[in-house]
């Protein structure tokens, strides 16, 4: 087949790595897994003794009963269950250690930052121009099962779809996909002001207008505070007006940022924010009251988030995303199952593995424990499966391709000893793209 | 002054030593009573209401006062009044023991840490004491006569205490007993933080047990030789308060707590060493260990602080009730004042009861059980016949913040009254 | 049908508006105890019935109204957040849920005029808004209830509190990028070198005592705290935040001195012009409209603070009047400054008998020797009956505090509010002394010789009306917010528990469910 066609219809992955991952299986060939257990996670459901035609990176078909092309290499996978790779909705890359140097690199025209580089919490992170491929945090992901993310950082900004590979190079990002808007959000002015200007489409003055010295505004805030103690502040009033005035003119009406947000407001994009306490989550509620459009993928992760499930569920605009652990309520022994509660006053919502980053760094070859523990104490296996691929895709934008087993979707998948769902399963391999990428 | 008898041969050197700090401490004291201390009035008390402590209280009660003691006690009814008892009207009060605080600090001047020396049995606070001070003034009108002002908690062992009355006098007027209690103190304050034996609780262990061994092998050898059976062992001014100790005339109090440190109290100090031990904290989940204690006969007497914080259940949980629960018998509690104001002892009762104890023991627990646990309930605690007439009058239950404390006698005087002085509480 | 019951419901809306006018705006300071009859306004239920949310009934308990008198086995009806009817032959309407409380004693929700830690998870600077960094889920809100606190004044930290803000672990939140006003981060981060108004000496790092300032620096200009009334209704966002900048509260020491005291005389005459200039225009404005329809005059008398607002704008070209400090003028808030000794006390009354404002003495520990001074300049105060301050020696009889205050204040007629030993909830094992003690602090106040009715009045309706918000708190009155407590025994009983709290009509706090107090029968 051709090439060009297979990257540019599919999910625009870029050559670098089809053409370096032309391992084992050559295009052209197709691989045949036969005899599998196969949870599609797609109309067809699950399938016993099933096959999947594989071809160039493609799922060509899927089915009990289908043709094997003569020339295709036959796999068998007797016993064995196969899933759609997991989506991480929400993978927070955290800054590298230490370093204390802010070097750059560029790649085929793109600037890199080196590891040791790092996030300030709190500014604006465009993740695709500050992500650096080789970083030790995305190691785990592959060994989860995880063969799409979402990243972001831990403060806010825009974020990207990747998918890790075993030798990731910049192209690891999905191209064609633009990266949504995050914010970690509390409960304090400063940080629901970024969500309720940009919500209510106030323009508030960008960083890049009004960029002052630190010297200067130390220079202004003490002559402020000269003027609250008695004298006339003498600089600060006159001295504001022309800078207003040069910040004019720049002002853009193409801020690629700024039409983010307009397509948040209108329900085009949705807005992904990260909150980790009820109380924040009962504040995002009350700004959504005055945008009825704007969707809003919450990232909630607090202990005392169960308190607010019932306010979730009242706003038809919230998809949550969940972390997989049993949940102590707080101060308290007692155990509950946010998801589960979640599941049943009927809140959709997906489930971010990295979120309990420990348990993905040591689990070793069972990353669903967490979700086998979930399943276990009373949430649906089912809603508990959709929430790590088809819902996670969905929320991407990129259900079309990926998320489940499906005929001409991409070849991401899973390969586990037994029910992925038994704590005793095991992942055996990891598809991507048709290609492994991890095995055991 | 009550010495215990085994005291005696050192009685010699108390009495020298008692000479040189009674002078001093003389011209320190508040407030000297001019008049004759011998001469104590005859009075006959009327009481609308009397909790005596020691049995069911007695409406319309009378209590006779003659020479410091309680003559006779019972329904106004019954009592007839002997000429020359001049009556007091409190009938339309109620009257009540003294309260006790088993842990106090405030009873003379506040140097009570020496912190060179882990274990310090050869130190005394009684030559400290200043009576009817300031905060002894105020702890009075809280309704509080005696207290055991012991030293700190800054080494494990931070030396003897005295058993004091809050009223006024000379040192000898108003101390009970001393020495009055040994003063322990185990984890947490004692803690050598710069890297010595004792940052641990292993060390501060071996260190308390290795002083209490030689204590008593000082007091076997001493006994010994009264017994006529060893030659007299050289005289050790360091270890000479252990013979009360070691012959369990007086106990030893101990800033103990939490369940695992109480645990090493009971093992180290009442079944290895066989003292009278007295849990003088016993806060945060010690009172889980509680039926050890209760097996024991072993007095509780908490405080300062009055609840946990179960972060299981995420609710307030009553430490004095959850003793009570595990049947402690003397069971009371303390201010460690000045960590709680002396006077508000009678509020940690109430507290206790707010948090489900019952206020019958909780009155009990203000008086005669610290005196159980502090061996002077023979002199005061509850309002009988022969006891020191320490009383406190109140406008109705103590417990209840909104009443409070007409008139207080120690030692059958009046040492505060609302009708003489400014109410101070 | 409809609309002459919305046109019913308007109408009293406008009279009950105009009363409270009446009897409120001017001398709202001093409350002057109206006892307003719990009278159940027949006329308006029947149309409010079908136009509002459910009703709930709170029926049998021994009602204490506080600024009425008590109704002994009464029934209580609640809708959308109010009281819509009190007294003993109110009829329960169908479909409404009953809460049984009989045996029960139901008092208004209490009113913490000092609180923090709850309801607001960090410390609020002075750039945030409170109404940003309310949280209705902070579990110390359950002990609060549980003691019958249902209301409160929080402080907003003016500066520091990073220490208690990290608490949780959460990392600092500051949005260093994209902040919209970069000055406020800045005095966070870099301006960390002491505050100007601390009186340490530079040298030797000692304590300066207040005295005249002897430089030539000008005397700090008085820089207000910030407080702010809340409700601790918990998992309501919506009902938390009653009213922001309750009070205008300058540092203590910036109205000691005669240099201090000249300025702030000074402020206060300016923003005083400031008020007239307004009134003047104001008048003018209304003389050229020459007779406009009444409504909008009885609004814009009623949106008084959009007035000040404008009065400092207006100032603005000259020099600036701060809108807190016309407000205090206008008498919409008062001054609470703390003063303990008899010198500060009266200091501060004389200013605020000079000046024409209102006066809040907070602490207050020697007003009892200076009751005089106090009520005739119509202070009130603030009052902990357990915090304690020695005598001077020597003047043992003229100095010092005095247990016997509250019942002192209360036979010369000066209100007091009770705060507790503390403003914050603490679970470190301390029984009695942090703000859930807040109920048996007002029972010391009974033992300071304060009535029981005071006393309870002490932590509801009088801080209320400290507050301004006496027409919504405070007290158990029809057309007021539902904050009620369901209770076990009389409300200042050291024994007794709070069985239910209710909050705007929703049950906040249930003793039996939330289990943060032991929960038993007493025999």
């Amino acid at each position: 087949m051709n090439k060009q066609l297979i990257i540019s219809k599919s999910i625009g992955l870029v050559t670098a790595i089809m053409v370096g991952a032309c391992g084992l299986t050559a295009f052209g060939q197709t691989v045949a897994y036969t005899d599998a257990h196969l949870m599609t996670m797609g109309p067809l459901g699950q399938i016993e003794n099933g096959t999947l035609l594989v071809r160039d990176g493609k799922i060509v078909d899927i089915g009990k009963d289908i043709q094997i092309p003569g020339d295709a290499r036959v796999v068998s996978l007797q016993g064995k269950t196969v899933m759609p790779g997991i989506i991480d909705p929400y993978y927070v890359f955290k800054k590298t250690q230490s370093a204390n140097s802010q070097q750059t690199f560029t790649f085929r025209g793109r600037v890199f930052r080196r590891p040791g580089a790092t996030f300030s919490v709190g500014s604006f992170n465009n993740v695709a121009e500050n992500f650096y491929p080789y970083d030790v945090d995305f190691m785990p992901a592959l060994r989860s099962g995880i063969t799409t993310a979402q990243l972001v950082t831990d403060g806010r900004g825009l974020s990207a779809i990747a998918q890790p590979v075993p030798d990731p190079t910049p192209e690891m990002l999905l191209a064609d996909t633009d990266g949504f808007l995050f914010a970690k959000v509390t409960n304090q002015t400063s940080a629901l002001d970024t969500i309720r200007k940009n919500l209510a489409g106030e323009s508030s003055s960008s960083s890049r207008g009004k960029s002052m010295t630190r010297a200067e505004m130390i220079a202004r805030m003490r002559a402020a505070r000269r003027g609250r103690s008695g004298t006339p502040p003498p600089t600060s009033e006159p001295a504001k007006k022309p800078e207003e005035k040069k910040a004019a003119p720049t002002k853009q009406e193409t801020d690629p940022i700024k039409l983010m947000w307009k397509a948040v407001r209108e329900g085009k994009k949705p807005l992904v924010v990260n909150a980790n306490n009820a109380a924040t989550v009962a504040h995002l509620n009350k700004l959504l009251e005055k945008s009825q459009d704007a969707k809003i993928h919450l990232v909630a992760t607090g202990p005392n988030l169960f308190q607010s499930l019932d306010e979730i569920g009242n706003s038809k605009n919230i998809t949550l995303v969940m972390q997989p652990t049993i949940d102590t309520v707080p101060y308290s022994s007692q155990l509950m199952n946010v998801p589960q509660m979640a599941h049943s006053k009927k809140i959709p919502f997906a489930i971010s593995l990295s979120l309990n980053n420990s348990q993905m760094i040591s689990s070793q070859d069972d990353p669903l424990f967490p979700i086998a523990m979930l399943v276990k104490s009373g949430l649906p296996r089912d809603t508990a499966l959709q929430a790590l691929t088809t819902r996670p895709a969905k929320m991407l934008g990129v259900d079309k391709t990926l998320g489940s087993l499906e005929k001409d979707k991409v070849a991401n998948f899973l390969v586990f000893h037994g029910d992925p769902l038994e704590t005793g399963s095991r992942l055996k391999q990891v598809f991507l793209m048709g290609k492994s990428v991890y095995e055991r | 002054m009550i010495f215990p008898s085994s005291a005696f041969a050192f009685g010699r050197i108390f009495f020298a030593v008692a000479f040189f700090f009674c002078l001093p401490l003389g011209l320190h004291a508040q407030e000297t009573d001019d008049s004759d201390k011998n001469q104590k009035p005859k009075l006959a008390i009327h009481v609308g209401k009397i909790l005596t402590s020691a049995g069911e209280p007695i409406a319309n009660g009378t209590i006779l006062v003659s020479d410091g003691k309680i003559e006779d006690i019972g329904p106004r009814s019954e009592i007839k009044v002997p000429e020359g008892y001049q009556e007091i009207d409190h009938s339309d009060h109620f009257a009540m023991p003294g309260l006790i605080d088993a842990h106090s600090h405030v009873g003379g001047s506040r140097d009570l840490n020496e912190m060179v020396y882990q274990t310090n049995p050869e130190l005394r606070n009684w030559d400290q004491v200043i009576p009817h001070n300031n905060q002894l003034k105020v702890a009075i009108a809280g309704g509080v006569t005696t207290i055991c002002y012991i030293p700190g908690s800054g080494t494990n062992m931070g030396g003897f205490g005295a058993l004091m009355k809050t009223g006024p006098g000379q040192p000898e007027d108003v101390i009970i007993r001393a020495p009055g209690v040994l003063k322990i103190a185990q984890a947490g304050n004692p803690e050598r933080r710069t890297g010595e034996t004792g940052s641990g609780r292993m060390g501060m262990n071996y260190v308390i047990r290795q002083q209490l061994r030689e204590g008593q092998m000082y007091v076997r050898q001493w006994d010994a030789f009264q017994a006529g059976e060893a030659p007299e062992p050289e005289f050790n001014l360091r270890l000479e308060y252990f013979k009360p100790l070691f012959h369990r005339e007086i106990p030893v109090v101990v800033h103990t707590q939490q369940y695992q440190v109480i645990q090493s109290t009971v093992r180290i100090l009442h079944d290895e060493m066989n003292l009278k031990v007295v849990i003088d904290h016993g806060t945060f989940d010690a009172y889980k260990i509680g039926k050890e204690l209760a097996k024991r006969d072993i007095p509780v007497m908490a405080g300062p602080r009055g609840f946990l914080l179960d972060r299981d259940k995420g609710q307030v949980v009553g430490i004095v009730n959850e003793y009570e629960k595990r049947g402690i018998k003397v069971l009371g509690v303390n201010t460690d004042a000045p960590v709680i104001p002396q006077e508000e002892l009678f509020f940690q009762a109430s507290m206790a009861v707010r948090y489900g104890w019952s206020e019958e023991r909780a009155i009990k627990g203000l008086t005669i059980q610290p005196a159980k646990a502090l061996m002077i309930d023979d002199r005061v605690g509850s309002l009988e016949k022969g006891k020191d007439a320490d009383i406190v009058i109140t406008t109705g239950s103590i417990l209840d913040p909104r009443n409070h404390v007409t008139e207080v006698f120690i030692d059958g005087r009046s040492v505060y009254d609302t009708k003489v002085d400014r109410q101070r509480f | 049908m409809i609309s002459t019951g919305l046109l019913v419901i308007v109408m009293s809306c406008v009279a009950s508006m105009v009363t409270a006018q009446d009897d409120g705006s001017r001398n709202r300071r001093r409350g002057s105890e109206p006892q307003r009859e719990a009278k159940p306004e027949k006329s308006e239920t029947p149309s409010k019935k079908e136009q509002a949310g459910p009703i709930t009934a709170v029926v049998g308990g021994d009602i204490h109204t506080v600024t009425g008198s008590m109704i002994r086995g009464g029934t209580l009806l609640m809708q959308d957040g109010k009281i819509i009817e009190l007294g003993n032959d109110v009829d329960v309407p169908e479909g409404a849920t009953i809460i049984d409380a009989a045996g029960k004693v139901i008092t208004p929700g209490f009113v913490a005029i000092n609180m923090s830690g709850l309801g607001v998870r960090s410390a609020p600077q002075k750039q945030d808004k409170l109404g940003d960094a309310l949280d209705p889920f902070d579990r110390n809100m359950k002990f609060a209830l549980g003691v019958g606190i249902t209301s409160g004044c929080v402080e907003l930290s003016s500066r520091g509190g990073r220490g208690r803000r990290r608490r949780n672990g959460e990392p600092e939140e500051r949005f260093l990028g994209l902040d919209p006003n970069p000055e406020e981060y800045v005095t966070e981060a870099l301006l960390d070198y002491g505050d100007e108004d601390t009186s340490l000496c530079p040298c030797c790092g000692l304590p300066v005592l207040p005295t005249e300032p002897i430089t030539s620096r000008p005397p700090s200009q008085p820089q207000p705290r910030k407080f702010s009334a809340i409700k601790l209704s918990f998992g309501n966002l919506d009902s938390m935040l009653l009213e922001e900048n309750v009070f205008y509260s300058p540092n203590p020491g910036s109205l000691t001195g005669a240099l201090n005291r000249h300025n702030w005389r000074r402020e206060v005459l300016k923003a005083k012009k400031a008020i007239q200039a307004e009134a003047d225009k104001a008048k003018a404005a209304n003389a050229a409209k020459s007779g406009g329809k009444e409504t909008t005059a009885s609004k814009s008398g009623s949106s008084s603070s959009s007035a000040s607002k404008s009065a400092s704008s207006s100032s603005r070209g000259g020099s600036r009047v701060n809108p807190e400090l016309l407000r205090l003028l206008k008498h919409e808030i008062a001054l609470r400054i703390s003063a303990e000794t008899v010198d500060e006390i009266k200091d501060m009354a004389e200013l605020a008998s000079e000046l024409d404002y209102d006066l809040i003495i907070e602490g207050g520990t020697e007003a009892w020797l200076v009751v005089d001074d106090v009520s005739q300049s119509e202070a009130q105060i603030i009052y902990t009956p357990r915090r304690r301050r020695s005598a001077r020696r020597g003047a043992e009889e003229t100095s010092g505090s005095h247990v016997g205050s509250p019942g002192i204040f209360q036979k010369s007629g000066i209100p007091f509010a009770v705060s507790a030993l503390s403003s914050s909830i603490s679970l470190g094992g301390l029984a009695g002394r942090d703000l859930s003690s807040l109920p048996l602090e007002a029972a010391f106040a009974v033992r300071g010789g304060a009535d029981e009715k005071t006393s309870l009045a002490a932590i509801t309706i009088t801080p209320a009306r400290m507050l301004g918000l006496d027409d919504r708190i405070g007290s158990i009155e029809v057309g007021k917010d539902a904050d009620i407590l369901i209770m076990n025994g009389p409300p200042l009983d050291y024994r007794t528990y709070v069985e239910q709290a209710i909050v705007d009509g929703k049950v906040c706090y249930d003793r039996a469910k939330d289990r943060v107090y032991p929960v038993f029968d007493r025999e």
